[in-house]
């Protein structure tokens, strides 16, 4: 029986899950994923980190915990050298050094840094030889898992929710839509880019399920990866500005190629509460939208609270305020709190919404 | 370019002199601070120890020459050293350490240096300006905290450079328990993602050397009696460590 390498189901895993797939399934290896993460079993495991901190990172133990005990050794993605000059978020970096330090049995983690944009480091290839992996098949490894990844980059512009991209991507059966959830959009309702880091985007459990709620809402949605697959892979220069944060180009990104091409109603950012780099982002995507784009702005912060009343009320009135902005749709039909079935009847002006047209788009927004 | 930005009648020589100055007094001062911080505990007279060392800030400030801060960084510590100190107290010495805002600003950590010195524990600090400027020509080395010392400390928990100063606060840990400290404080502004990581691994550091840290997470709204309930309780349990390992020795 070949080893089983566990997998987590958070943080890298959203990006990066069909490159590892490939590579792990090139050099023999099973792997293991930890189970979608819900709020009974998020309260019922371990939550060893201390301090303010947010979701994604506060469940990664429970994951480790999970899936500790299916598989024979566990991968942690050390990810603080993805690009050169260019970091993760100093939580994402030391995540696999608090693991290491806390868990009964070190022994039996592998730390690489497995990414697709550079080989493994000489200390990385010391871990995969003590697994039985020579050098040569480590490279070959890495070429089909690349491969794997650009194939998969190109099927998600296809697919605006990631977790289910890297289903189809990786062979495993996509998570159940929600009851009650439409399936696809009908497209008579808003159309909203969402941004966010994709382990927020991707992770239902973290974003309390924000697509089931704006597929209800009968919304067309656009995504970073479904805008610009590849943008993960470039440092991006914005206005002069250099980010030298690696997830945040990829919204920035998909801000800039595709608002300047309109047909976007509004813009949806969603964040982990604590998270230091969406707290520069957020106000930097909100201030482009405010006076370049001239699109309404909703800013969503998720947290371990599972009360999801509050972020309906608040989703119902971004999307009444984008009904104000928008010019009126056909009538008998309205998109908001009606599940996606039409009202029969409710005309926008019932509701006090009036059309008010928007400015057009600056040809060059940040430069 | 030089002209343009300090003015038509600008000369390289005042910029320079202004440069020493400035260098000159940042140390000054901080070299004042570690003064009052060793003698804060053991002050006879409650406050003797910082009306001495505010005069000679006050007249630190007053300088106008590199010269000048000298001799005033001289009979500063001249008035400091004649303040009359119990020398026989039992005290103990507590690090801090954590995020640089927080540990060198008095208001971030709510004068957490003179609540210690109250407490009859003389607080030790980490981190100092004139460190971060010497860092890039080596000469923290000769520091008692060294960075490079910390981080190489710290290799254990922590074998690659994650930013900031998570590497050197784990090892500032681990170099105070070689050096006899008797505990650290920890300090951290609340959602600082860096000192989150370096908390956690503290944690772990206690566990596996018993090395006592009290880990603080400072906002706007930390109340001081709050702050004081925890630092007291942490510093009873440091005195009561302290009398037990005396006690040990006595015996032995």
């Amino acid at each position: 029986m070949s080893t089983r390498i566990g997998i987590l189901r958070t943080l890298m895993f959203y990006p990066f899950q069909p490159f590892w797939e490939a590579f792990f399934r090139h050099l023999g290896f099973t792997t293991v994923l930890s189970p979608q993460m819900d709020a009974e079993t998020f309260d019922r495991e371990r939550r060893l980190f201390v301090g303010d901190i947010c979701l994604p990172i506060e469940s990664a133990f429970s994951h480790f915990d999970l899936v500790r005990d299916q598989a024979d050794v566990v991968f942690l993605p050390k990810a603080n050298r993805i690009h050169r000059d260019v970091y993760v978020c100093p939580t994402c970096a030391g995540l696999p050094y608090m693991i290491r330090a806390m868990a009964p049995d070190p022994d039996r983690l592998l730390l690489l840094h497995l990414t697709p944009f550079r080989f493994l480091d000489p200390e990385d290839l010391g871990s995969l030889r003590r697994l039985g992996c020579s050098r040569r098949a480590v490279r070959d490894a890495h070429a089909a898992a690349v491969t794997a990844y650009q194939a998969f980059a190109d099927s998600a512009r296809h697919e605006p929710r990631l977790e289910r991209a890297i289903a189809a991507a990786t062979g495993q059966s996509p998570t159940a839509p929600t009851p009650g959830e439409p399936a696809p959009a009908s497209g008579t309702g808003p159309h909203l880019l969402v941004l966010g880091m994709p382990y927020v985007l991707g992770d239902r459990f973290v974003n309390h399920d924000i697509f089931g709620l704006l597929a209800r809402r009968d919304c067309r949605v656009t995504t970073p990866f479904t805008v610009a697959p590849d943008v993960i892979n470039k440092e991006l220069v914005v206005g002069g500005y250099s980010l030298y944060w690696t997830l945040a180009g990829t919204s920035l990104a998909a801000m800039t190629r595709r608002l300047p091409a309109g047909g976007i109603d509004g813009v949806l950012y969603c964040s982990s509460f604590a998270c230091g780099v969406d707290s520069v982002l957020a106000p930097l995507v909100q201030s482009a939208c405010r006076r370049c784009y001239h699109i309404p702005f909703c800013h969503l912060a998720f947290d371990e609270h599972s009360e999801v009343s509050h972020l309906e009320v608040r989703v119902d009135a971004f999307l009444e305020c984008l009904h104000a902005a928008r010019p009126p749709p056909q009538p008998g039909l309205s998109y908001v709190g009606g599940g996606g079935q039409p009202e029969a009847g409710v005309a926008p002006e019932s509701v006090g919404a009036t059309a008010c047209p928007r400015p057009a788009p600056t040809k060059e927004p940040l430069s | 370019m030089f002209r343009t930005t300090y003015g038509r009648d600008a000369r390289w020589r005042d910029l320079l002199r202004g440069i020493a100055l400035g260098f000159m007094r940042l140390v000054a001062v901080e070299k004042l601070e570690e003064e009052r911080n060793a003698r804060l505990a053991y002050e006879i007279e409650r406050g003797s120890v910082m009306a001495a060392f505010e005069a000679g800030r006050d007249r630190l400030r007053a300088c106008t020459s590199p010269f000048a801060v000298w001799q005033a960084l001289r009979r500063a510590r001249r008035d400091l050293r004649a303040v009359p100190l119990d020398r026989r107290r039992l005290t103990v010495r507590v690090l801090i350490t954590g995020e640089a805002f927080c540990v060198m600003d008095p208001f971030a950590n709510v004068n957490l240096e003179l609540r210690l010195g109250a407490l009859s524990a003389v607080p030790c600090r980490a981190l100092w300006q004139r460190n971060f400027l010497a860092y890039p020509f080596g000469l923290d080395r000769l520091s008692r905290y060294s960075r490079r010392a910390a981080v190489r400390a710290a290799r254990h928990y922590l074998p690659e450079p994650l930013g900031g100063d998570i590497n050197s606060n784990v090892g500032y840990a681990l170099l105070a328990r070689r050096r006899g400290d008797d505990g650290m404080i920890h300090l951290k502004p609340f959602g600082c993602m860096m000192e989150f990581v370096a908390e956690n691994i503290l944690r772990v550091v206690e566990r596996d050397t018993g090395f006592p840290i009290l880990s603080l997470t400072l906002d706007d709204l930390t109340g001081e009696e709050r702050l004081n309930v925890r630092v007291e309780a942490f510093v009873e349990n440091l005195f009561r460590r302290r009398r037990e390992r005396l006690a040990g020795r006595r015996s032995a």
